[in-house]
């Protein structure tokens, strides 16, 4: 589906994760991330990202 | 069956056999001879969980702290990372610590926290795949890595079966049905090397590991609280049969449950979408002369399926099958041979 993603910024604040309707959202090396997978697009966690750092995927330029 | 228990058969056990599409790729690309393990760094780096999550491998941890110490200030260090870690476990490795992760993901045990424990754990997570490529690596057995994939459809329906908290008895039915799988697989599999110009001879061990499968879901469906309707109280009508008890199971199984185990089975490889060739043999295992006009290569696939059952269990070929036998070509003391050689065996 590929519809969001957190970018490096993410300060691991932990608001996110809990809100996910999808369980997308886990913690990863060094910072929480979003399964592309199984995303839906739904912007629940947009919405409780305090540094705005959850954004669309780009799209995937033909190769 | 009924639609209540067939709503619960697609809600509880088939939707969450679908793999994701990042699991899917990789196991397209890992049994693509041209791709370099480098690809599969580029194809983590699409899911930002995988291409995060490998680096959590408790082995590589002290590899992983010298590469970052090396070059600290580097922007770019999680994708050499990766890239490290990928070309350091090759392709095979790689492959499986992804399909773990995409495990976690349908076992809900993916990190929520920094401090979560989380470990990648191949030699139990996707034991039953793990096994029988192994098996056909160590015996020169022809593509397995389609009996690689035919396996996790096992370590993936176990998963689900312990998050559902499913019953011991269908765990269990699970371990017997893969076990039958893998001994009628073998004989599948020497069957197809007597047929010539064969063009689905990639399939056959994959599609008679998998025919069994759908036993456990019977299992499942049709637990020991059912009394007389359940799968184990079928069993055990069937072993009163004695002698006769393989044709039993065989014939009255439809009339018990409107629903025969390989018929599940072949849902079980259409949800999984990967062996698409396989589920029509399966399905049609027991009925392969309804392929017969349609697709001659399908037809001889769930010919040898349906031979391979009768040698497993060790009873003669019927007359059914002795046509089936004709038309692939099979001598007939070429399968004799077989069977006596199996009976060395044991
Ligand atoms: S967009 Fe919705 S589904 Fe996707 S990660 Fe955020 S909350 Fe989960
Ligand atoms: S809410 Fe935003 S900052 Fe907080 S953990 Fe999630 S992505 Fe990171």
């Amino acid at each position: 589906m590929a519809t969001h993603l957190i970018t490096s910024a993410c300060t691991r604040c932990d608001a996110c994760a809990a809100v996910c309707p999808t369980a997308s959202i886990s913690f990863g090396a060094t910072q929480y991330v979003i399964d592309q997978d199984t995303c839906t697009g739904c912007e629940i966690c947009v919405t409780v990202c305090p540094v705005d750092v959850i954004v669309p995927t780009p799209r995937q330029q033909p190769e | 069956m009924e639609v209540g228990r067939f709503s619960q058969l697609i809600a509880e056990y088939l939707q969450p056999l679908v793999p994701g599409e990042t699991v899917r790729s990789l196991l397209e690309a890992s049994a693509d001879p041209v791709i370099r393990p480098l690809d599969l760094a580029t194809l983590f780096r699409r899911n930002q969980t995988y291409a995060q999550l490998i680096r959590r491998m408790d082995l590589l941890q002290s590899r992983i702290a010298e590469w970052v110490a090396e070059d600290e200030k580097r922007l770019d260090m999680g994708d050499v990372i990766l890239d490290r870690i990928v070309s350091l476990l090759g392709k095979q490795a790689t492959r499986n610590a992804g399909v773990c992760i995409g495990l976690h993901r349908l076992s809900g045990t993916l990190p929520k926290k920094e401090t979560d424990r989380f470990n990648l754990n191949p030699q139990d997570q996707i034991k039953f795949a793990l096994t029988v490529e192994a098996f056909c690596q160590e015996n020169s057995l022809a593509y397995s890595e389609k009996a690689y994939v035919a396996g996790l459809h096992y370590d993936w329906l176990k998963a689900i079966f312990v998050k559902n908290k499913t019953s011991k008895d269908a765990q269990t039915a699970l371990s017997n049905a893969f076990t039958e799988g893998f001994e009628m697989a073998r004989i599948a599999y020497d069957l197809s090397r007597l047929v010539k110009n064969f063009k689905y001879d990639h399939y056959v061990f994959s599609a008679a590991l998998l025919e069994p499968i759908g036993m456990s879901l019977m299992s499942a469906l049709y637990p020991k609280d059912l009394a007389a309707k359940s799968w184990s109280a079928f069993i055990a009508d069937c072993e009163k049969f004695k002698g006769r008890k393989d044709d039993a199971f065989d014939a009255l199984q439809s009339q018990r449950f409107d629903i025969r185990h390989h018929e599940l089975s072949a849902l079980v490889v259409n949800y999984f979408g990967i062996l698409a060739t396989v589920e029509k043999a399966v399905h049609f295992s027991k009925e392969p002369h309804f392929l017969k006009g349609a697709d001659s290569d399908l037809y001889r696939l769930a010919a040898i399926l349906s031979m391979a059952k009768t040698l497993q269990r060790k009873k003669p070929m019927s007359e059914v099958q002795k046509d089936y036998m004709r038309d692939l070509q099979i001598a007939e003391h070429e399968v004799l041979l077989m069977s006596e050689e199996m009976k060395m065996k044991k």
